[in-house]
């Protein structure tokens, strides 16, 4: 049901009862009802007038104001009044209406999962449904995945839950029956997490269907450990009852209020949440409280928590984050037990939650390419290692003849075929991501380079059967030229079949050669120009040509030779 | 008369050692140039460009003894062309080094009828497979270079590679001159030295003089 009232001048809703609690006991004492709901909200004490409703925020004041008592005595009533509460999504609560809807629109699930049994789906639907697919965790967990995961952060009463990916779970993890926890979805069965976001745990509970009474008293703990996680970060989460579930006011590390269930059942249940920062302690207290008394029921048959014939009903669960410590190693694990008592039943522990830091991103690297590719499309490795949850994807950027780097590739693979284009150059390297979601840093440089030569064999180099002579250099005043001339002598007894071509390797940049045949780009180094020789070149024979160089700066001019000879490119 | 050649070549000997040369150098000799054919005033560019472009300053030439001919005269310092590691002027003495890439003493002169001057330069070869390189370039009054046969297209009347310990010197005929006359000592002689070029071209000459004393047929 929706409620609307008016408090402090701001208009609220609730989709269910929520009552409130004065200092002290016996609402019966308040004149007031339904209609004329109390101005002021009081959020800790008795409970308050059924159909009003109290809601807690992060920012709240606190009041005292005497209060007469029917003896005449005057006490001090405090409250907490709440400063523009935030508007209140709906519950994600478990019915197939908001499965579909979340199946239907989000590109992953809620990283915390409220998995009543009622809301699983099965493996055939999951595989129906567009956009997922099931699978298959490291740990056996089988999900209904997303086909693409994306960062995605929902709402749940002002708490913000995040997660890269979302899974609905196929095949439980664990049992609900009769109770079960539930954390932060880690990867592998360590269920890494990088730390550096909430953990988030929920708390199940239920009244088997088989008892004979419900449930008038549950109390639920949970023992934090103060040197793993952060008790100041603490911060409750929705509470669920049934069909019923109360949004907790974002940043509440306690809780005191109630659910009332009237007119469906003439029942109040009060519901006190605190944390021992302490000890890390944790306690939730539902109690039945009979609205005509304002104490607990004493009628054995009234319980908020019914025998769980007609699921909901008879399930509850309650929901808490909290951070871990800071500073925590890779490796390091946090576990998590609650332990659940109904009535005078002895105290029934859930299964462990185990999460295990991974702070450390992996390291990644391409592996070595060879110089020159023959062919334009050529194979292209990478590897990498991490400390902690191990590598889930590498990034593989690359650049063309020294361009920008653009992301070639992403996946789990570590290998694959490029395809590129003859003469160019092109630089790769690596980043990768762990699964716990940790990235690698990006990279400003290639970690291996290579270039596609002709797929033809490329001009032979016969520096080593020739002899080369320089002159030194002289100076053109019309051209303003520094000219030089160079000699070839066939120093084999067998003659060097041309075109022959001299290059100039590692030319002083501020220097051209004038005038050259072309620039190599087959036979390596490339770029480096070349003048031609035409003809063979007979055993002790020798060639000379005149070389010109541009040099406006007249900085020293420098060079390399390397002769090629033959048709093939050069 | 047939003695002539002879005394002439020995005393020619005599004056090229017995000149003035530039300290230190491992190669001398003297450049002599026609210019008879020239009228007006013209500009002589002495280049030295380093052969390992890094300016190392192994290399020194050394210019001196400037003559003009009948009518000739030595001009002034052409100060923008020149630079690099040049000083000096055409009246006293010239002096390059490769400090720099490139190097350029220019002046200016008017010919007359055969011009000279004396060289002398050291022959350190430099790494990398370029040597230094001295050429001689003729420019005319408007700053054009005069045309030579010389093969690498920079028109230079003469040019040394300082490739070796002996360096290969080359000279070229212009459009208005011959090619200069390039007299070569690779080293100033000792006194000992001389003296023994002297008794060898004593002896050499011995049978001439033996020949002349023959009676003469009537």
């Amino acid at each position: 049901m929706t409620l609307w009232t008016r408090i402090s001048g701001l208009a609220v809703t609730a989709s269910m009862l929520i009552v409130a609690f004065a200092p002290r006991p016996a609402f019966a004492q308040l004149s007031f009802d339904a209609q004329h709901c109390p101005p002021v909200q009081v959020c800790t004490g008795a409970l308050v007038v059924p159909g009003c409703s109290c809601l807690s925020n992060t920012e709240v004041v606190t009041k005292c104001a005497p209060h007469t008592k029917e003896n005449g005595q005057v006490e001090a009533w405090c409250t907490e009044i709440i400063k523009g509460p935030p508007p209140l999504t709906p519950p994600p609560g478990c019915d197939p209406a908001d499965i579909n809807k979340k199946l239907q629109s989000a590109t992953g699930t809620i990283e915390f999962v409220f998995a009543p049994k009622n809301c699983q789906i099965t493996a055939a639907h999951c595989e129906a449904l567009p956009g997922r697919h099931l699978q298959e965790l490291a740990d056996g967990t089988k999900v209904c995945a997303p086909n693409a995961c994306s960062k995605q952060c929902s709402d749940f009463g002002g708490i913000e839950f995040c997660s890269k990916c979302i899974f609905l779970p196929i095949d439980p993890r664990k049992s609900v029956d009769p109770n079960d926890k539930i954390g932060k979805l880690g990867a592998s069965a360590a269920q890494f997490v990088r730390g550096d976001t909430p953990l988030s745990y929920t708390i199940h509970f239920e009244n088997l269907s088989t008892a004979t009474a419900p449930a008038q008293i549950v109390v639920v703990t949970d023992q934090l450990d103060p040197q793993r996680v952060d008790l100041e970060s603490f911060r409750l989460g929705p509470i669920a009852l049934g069909d019923n579930t109360l949004p907790i006011a974002p940043g509440l590390k306690g809780f005191t209020g109630g659910m009332d269930f009237r007119p469906a059942q003439n029942l109040i249940v009060s519901i006190v949440a605190t944390l021992d920062k302490t000890t890390g302690l944790v306690t939730w207290r539902f109690t039945s409280i009979d609205p005509d008394t304002g104490e607990l029921t004493d009628n054995p048959d009234a319980g908020f928590l019914p025998p769980n014939t007609a699921p909901p009903a008879g399930e509850g669960s309650v929901v808490f984050t909290v951070m871990p410590k800071s500073g925590l190693a890779t490796g390091t694990a946090i576990r998590n037990q609650a332990t659940i008592v109904f009535d005078t039943n002895a105290p029934i522990p859930t299964p462990t939650w185990l999460n295990t830091i991974d702070r450390d991103a992996p390291a990644t690297h391409m592996l070595p390419l060879a110089r020159t590719q023959s062919a334009p499309t050529f194979v292209v490795a990478w590897t990498g290692s991490d400390a902690g949850s191990g590598i889930s994807s590498y990034t593989v950027f690359v650049s063309d003849n020294g361009g920008p780097f653009s992301v070639w590739l992403e996946g789990s693979q570590s290998s694959a075929a490029y395809s590129g284009q003859t003469g160019h150059t092109y630089g790769f390297f690596s980043i990768g991501a762990d699964q716990a979601g940790n990235v690698e840093a990006l990279k400003t440089a290639a970690e291996t380079t290579t270039q596609v030569v002709s797929s033809t064999s490329c001009a032979s180099n016969v520096s080593s059967q020739v002899q080369i002579t320089r002159s030194g250099y002289g100076y053109n005043f019309a051209t303003q030229r520094f000219v030089q001339t160079v000699t070839l002598k066939n120093m084999t007894t067998a003659v060097i079949t041309g075109p022959i071509s001299l290059v100039l390797d590692g030319l002083s940049i501020t220097a051209t050669l004038f005038g050259p045949a072309g620039s190599t780009a087959c036979a390596l180094p490339a770029g480096s120009p070349y003048i031609n020789f035409t003809g063979n070149l007979n055993p002790g024979a020798s060639a000379s040509t005149v070389l010109q160089f541009a040099n406006p700066t007249r900085a020293g001019i420098s060079y390399a030779t390397r002769v090629l000879a033959g048709s093939a490119a050069r | 008369m047939r003695k002539s050649p002879w005394i002439a070549l020995f005393l020619l000997v005599l004056v090229v050692s017995g000149n003035q040369r530039p300290a230190h150098a491992d190669v001398t000799g003297t450049v002599s140039i026609d210019t008879s054919a020239l009228f007006g005033p013209f500009e002589l560019a002495f280049i030295f460009i380093d052969g390992s472009g890094t300016g190392d300053a192994n290399n020194t030439v050394t210019l001196g003894n400037f003559l003009f001919g009948v009518g000739g005269s030595a001009g002034g310092v052409d100060t923008l062309l020149s630079t690099g590691g040049e000083s000096g002027d055409f009246s006293s003495s010239v002096l390059l080094t490769d400090s720099a890439f490139l190097n350029i003493f220019a002046s200016t002169f008017t010919p007359g009828s055969l011009l000279s001057f004396d060289f002398g330069f050291s022959t350190n070869v430099d790494a990398g497979g370029t040597p230094d390189e001295l050429s001689l370039a003729l420019l005319q009054s408007d700053g054009t270079v005069v045309n030579t046969q010389d093969p690498s297209g920079a028109n230079s009347l003469l040019t040394v590679n300082f490739d070796a310990v002996h360096p290969g010197i080359a000279a070229f005929a212009s459009d208005l001159t011959q090619a200069p006359i390039v007299i070569e000592a690779s080293a100033a002689p000792e006194p000992a030295s001389l003296a023994l070029l002297a008794t060898g071209l004593l002896v050499a000459l011995w049978p001439l003089r033996r020949r002349r004393d023959l009676p003469r047929l009537q």
